[in-house]
């Protein structure tokens, strides 16, 4: 050993050359357990084909126990007693043909239909045990399953195809989404197709010429179907999920608990290492296992479906598609980024193996409720769903796995999941080889969400993620819960879309700003400001908003836009409706409810908290970037559809905001900003038709006059060289809550 | 080197203000070994974790090289080896590999730290071991593990909490020679006890910690003038039997 020397190495700090090192090791460590091997790899091979043999049993008994069952076919009301002894008799024929050809009717069929049940070599039933009656309205009942299978006739021109005397199509409507109904419109589709090639080939031996089928048909899936049915395929991605879990729960516990339980998270704490880095690298290192056990999980399933045939059973006539598989593998390793972090959090409460495995398990019967209410019948992936952890990820693998994923709701489920993840590895991080836990003298789970004693300046980045992932789902909800309001008068929409406005955005960070025990007026940066930045922010936020509209329709006109020309065509009498009802209404409640309320609350969120939070500890660029893309996503959703467009130039007003909150150090200019910005937008709306005297065709989609854009752009180049040169504001003073209560003037 | 001043922890139990410290202070110089002696639950641990920077004491303060544990906590850090009692080792990685480790959190060069991973192995006998499972070591092998751990990155202080606590006579022996060494290398080391008649071979100043207060600090030739005993454990004793006389009164 040397002499003692001061001269020691500095500190290492935060960098992700470390974290990755970190993260390398608590990989090797975990890896070598021969624990995580169990659930990684042995758990996967065991699971799935045993799941694959029992869901290949219970499909054979079920179609063995078919057979004895009967087709309910349903003939539409106006087709006559004889079109449809006609059919039967077509259905008959073919049914005698593959009986002459397999007299066990065992295997698959020729027709290219959905066929169900055949693969797995169970029987089907015979002719005699169809039940058949006349009814309206054949869709409504296959929809709603009182019949198997609907057939209406058309009646096709004289044409090509119906050279000979009037001649029937046989329309077969079945639901997709319904085995029983799939079957019976693959044992109708694969008798006429039999019925046709006896017919044929007695025509054949007779003339020689003519090969017009005697019966021809085409499929039709109900086409207003909505909601899915309860089926075995959709509890795959529910399976693949609880899977991927529990892959990690094992190296969470181990890298928190265990760490602690073994006596090497004192040792690792004495380092001079922030506990950030300790605590990404073993969340890397658990994501890194869940990804894996995700990986294996589904390799696993896809050749157990592929070897025991299950494909068409499960997911319908598509089977198992790659790209399906690739997006649920997506979805998965997101999810498992998301529970990896929550398990973090839980685990890093706990002193050891025991105790956090007794709070693991009460989470993943947490976790299993909405998961399997979300297979059940009924549940959707909608606005209230969406922002429902667990549940919406499950809903969002078995739309993927079915081809018919919502796109906004889906990109809700997709944020709202990283978001929930980023809060929960935030409040792990204040959690994490605390003091409370090592020692265990004085943690408990109230600390959490107890007032810290010592007034902040500003809020931690733990707590404004926190606030934020409270606020998006309480959003999400509020705002599918306001478009029910559609019905009431346009007053009652303004008064409840306002006061759910202050809810949001005022009331509810004011509530976690008392919590989090931050300074008010320095937590939400209601600094005073100078007459000057005021005046210019007003500028900004006349002159801005012809920039927005012009990039608005620049993006539509470039192709960067969710609605075509069509689907806005399809919205204008609902727009236009729309706007007439906001006419109605008094000019002050449109702007109170409209434009005052959101800039207020909006500037004291986003601005005031989210950027209060972030000023000092990162980079203003950053800090600006990541409030503005907040405030542009929340800004994404129209009547329900995800517009790109909006979501560009609401994000581009974000960073305008952000930059004036910054520059100013205050959310008053930017209030006025966006109250002048939000008030010129509506009144243009407002006072559409006087506007549109001046030469602006606002409603029509057109780019506005040059002269008011070159005006608008001086302006504004004018109103930001001012902001840029009013001085750097005071810094808001860091957070003290690092400091210990009672600790001397160093 | 070392010094706390007016250390003081409060903890919260079971809805009680527990003092686990109370206004503790002394130094420890370059080259000189402190014992922090006292009975179980007298604070020798928490004193510690505060001059370590793992606990943020109530009132008062500690510094390490002229760095203070509250406001510098990654340059006090990086000073000092700790061991305690209670670590344990990564099970699933071998001694070399969890060295080398803890050589990279506290920034070692990885050349550097290769030689002193070798260097601490000749003097704790890991060469043996040291690509072996972590797991599979003995109890006495694991604490010169630990030991060696403690020092991976040649720090000018360590702390080492009660350091033969389960281990037998051999296993002592290899803590006192610990000791020794970092002594004469130069380091300012604080070792926590209970065990006075170990602190007496080990230390060359003692502070008698009772119920979070220091009751009697010095050499021990200071001691023995001031005392008149002859023995750590006798001074401890007297010094319990006043502290008991004391309390009633003050009562």
């Amino acid at each position: 050993m040397s002499q003692a020397t001061t001269n020691t190495p500095p500190p290492a700090g935060f960098s992700i050359a470390r974290v990755l090192r970190l993260a390398r090791k608590e990989l090797r460590e975990t890896l070598r357990d021969r624990r995580t091997i169990i659930t990684l790899v042995l758990m996967p091979l065991l699971v799935y084909p045993v799941l694959g043999l029992a869901f290949h049993q219970f499909l054979l008994s079920s179609f063995q126990q078919t057979s004895e069952m009967f087709f309910h076919l349903g003939f539409e009301k106006q087709m006559s007693q004889d079109e449809q002894t006609k059919f039967l008799n077509h259905v008959q024929n073919g049914e005698r043909r593959l009986r002459a050809q397999n007299p066990a009717l065992g295997a698959s069929g020729s027709g290219g239909g959905p066929i169900l049940g055949a693969d797995l070599g169970a029987s089907e039933p015979s002719f005699e045990k169809i039940r058949y009656d006349s009814y309206p309205d054949l869709e409504q009942l296959v929809l709603t399953q009182r019949i198997d299978l609907g057939i209406r006739p058309i009646y096709l021109p004289n044409n090509r195809y119906a050279p000979r005397d009037a001649r029937l199509m046989y329309q077969l409507i079945y639901r997709s989404g319904t085995p029983i109904s799939r079957q019976a419109a693959s044992y109708i589709e694969r008798r006429l197709q039999a019925a046709n090639e006896v017919d044929f080939q007695e025509r054949l031996s007779k003339n020689g010429v003519d090969n017009t089928p005697e019966a021809s048909w085409r499929l039709k899936p109900v086409a207003e179907e909505k909601g899915h049915s309860f089926w075995l395929g959709t509890l795959v991605p529910l399976v693949l999920i609880l899977m991927t879990v529990t892959g990690a729960v094992y190296p969470a516990i181990d890298l928190t608990a265990g760490e602690r339980e073994r006596g090497t998270l004192e040792s690792l704490m004495a380092a001079p290492v922030p506990r950030l880095a300790l605590l990404i690298a073993k969340y890397i290192a658990v994501v890194t296992v869940a990804m894996l056990t995700a990986v294996v999980n589904l390799t696993a399933m896809t050749a157990v479906i592929a070897l025991f045939g299950l494909g068409p059973m499960l997911f319908g006539d598509r089977g198992l598609a790659p790209q399906a598989i690739f997006a649920v593998l997506i979805l998965l390793v997101l999810f498992a980024a998301f529970f990896s972090a929550l398990l973090l959090l839980i685990t890093s409460f706990a002193r050891s193996f025991k105790e956090a495995q007794a709070y693991v398990i009460p989470l993943m019967v947490v976790a299993l409720a909405p998961g399997f209410m979300s297979v059940m019948p009924g549940w959707e992936l909608d606005e209230y769903v969406s922002a429902m952890p667990l549940a919406n990820m499950v809903l969002l693998a078995r739309d993927v796995l079915e081809g018919d994923a919502p796109l906004l709701w889906g990109s809700v489920a997709v944020l709202s999941t990283i978001l929930y993840g980023a809060a929960a590895l935030a409040l792990a991080a204040r959690v994490f080889g605390s003091d409370a836990i090592l020692y265990g003298s004085e943690g408990s789970w109230g600390d959490l969400f107890r007032r810290p004693r010592q007034l902040k300046a500003q809020p931690a980045i733990s707590d404004a993620l926190a606030g934020l992932a409270i606020i998006t789902p309480l959003y999400i909800v509020i705002s599918g819960l306001l478009a029910q309001l559609r019905m009431t008068t346009i007053v009652a929409q303004l008064l409840a879309a306002a006061a759910a406005t202050a809810f949001l955005f005022i009331v509810a960070p004011v509530m976690l700003v008392r919590l989090q025990n931050v300074q008010p007026r320095l937590g939400f940066q209601l600094h005073h400001v100078s007459p000057l930045a005021l005046a210019a922010a007003i500028v900004l936020g006349c002159t801005l908003w012809p920039l927005a509209y012009d990039l608005i329709i620049l993006c539509q006109k470039v192709g960067i836009a969710t609605f075509s020309s069509e689907t806005l065509a399809q919205h204008r009498p609902l727009l236009q409706e729309r706007v007439a009802q906001f006419r109605a209404a008094p000019p002050w409640l449109v702007l109170f409810a409209i434009a005052l309320a959101p800039a207020i609350g909006e500037e004291l969120f986003f601005r005031g908290y989210l950027l209060g939070a972030l000023r000092g500890r990162l980079p203003a660029w950053a800090a600006i970037c990541l409030t503005g893309a907040a405030f542009g996503l929340f800004h994404a959703s129209v009547g329900g559809l995800i517009a790109v467009e909006r979501i560009l130039s609401s994000t581009l007003l974000g960073l305008v905001l952000g930059w004036v909150c910054w520059k100013s150090g205050s959310v008053y200019p930017g209030m006025a900003l966006h109250v002048h910005h939000n008030a010129l937008m509506i009144s243009l709306i407002y006072f559409g038709p006087h506007v549109q005297d001046w030469g602006w065709d606002v409603e029509g989609q057109q780019y506005l006059p040059l002269p008011l854009l070159v005006v608008a752009t001086f302006a504004a180049a004018v109103a930001i060289y001012i902001m840029a040169h009013l001085g750097t504001p005071v810094a808001a003073p860091i957070a003290t809550s690092q400091q210990p209560v009672g600790t001397p003037p160093a | 080197m070392i010094s706390a001043v007016e250390l003081t922890k409060r903890f919260e139990h079971a809805g009680h203000d527990v003092l686990a410290v109370d206004r503790v202070s002394f130094r420890v110089e370059r080259g000189e070994v402190y014992g922090l002696l006292g009975e179980n639950g007298a604070g020798k641990t928490t004193t510690l974790r505060m001059i370590l920077g793992l606990l943020a004491p109530t009132n008062g303060y500690a510094e390490v090289d002229g760095h203070r544990t509250t406001v510098s906590s990654d340059a006090v850090k990086t000073r000092i080896g700790f061991v305690s009692t209670s670590a344990g080792l990564y099970q699933w990685l071998t001694p070399r590999e969890l060295l080398l480790f803890f050589a990279d959190l506290y920034n070692v060069e990885p050349r550097q730290a290769e030689q002193n991973v070798n260097k601490l192995a000749d003097i704790f006998g890991l060469t043996d071991f040291l690509d072996r499972r972590s797991a599979t070591l003995s109890t006495g092998q694991k604490q010169r593990v630990n030991l060696a751990r403690s020092l991976v990155h040649d720090p000018p202080v360590v702390l080492l909490d009660e350091p033969t606590r389960g281990l037998d006579v051999l296993g002592s022996k290899v803590i006192f020679d610990y000791v020794a060494t970092a002594r004469h290398a130069g380091k300012a080391v604080i070792v926590c006890t209970h065990r006075l008649d170990e602190a007496e071979r080990m230390c060359d100043r003692f502070g008698l910690l009772h119920r979070g207060r220091i009751m009697q600090e010095g050499s021990l030739d200071e001691l023995k003038i001031r005392t008149g005993l002859s023995t750590l454990t006798d001074m401890f004793l007297a010094g319990l039997a006043r502290h008991e006389k004391q309390e009633p009164a003050a009562a």
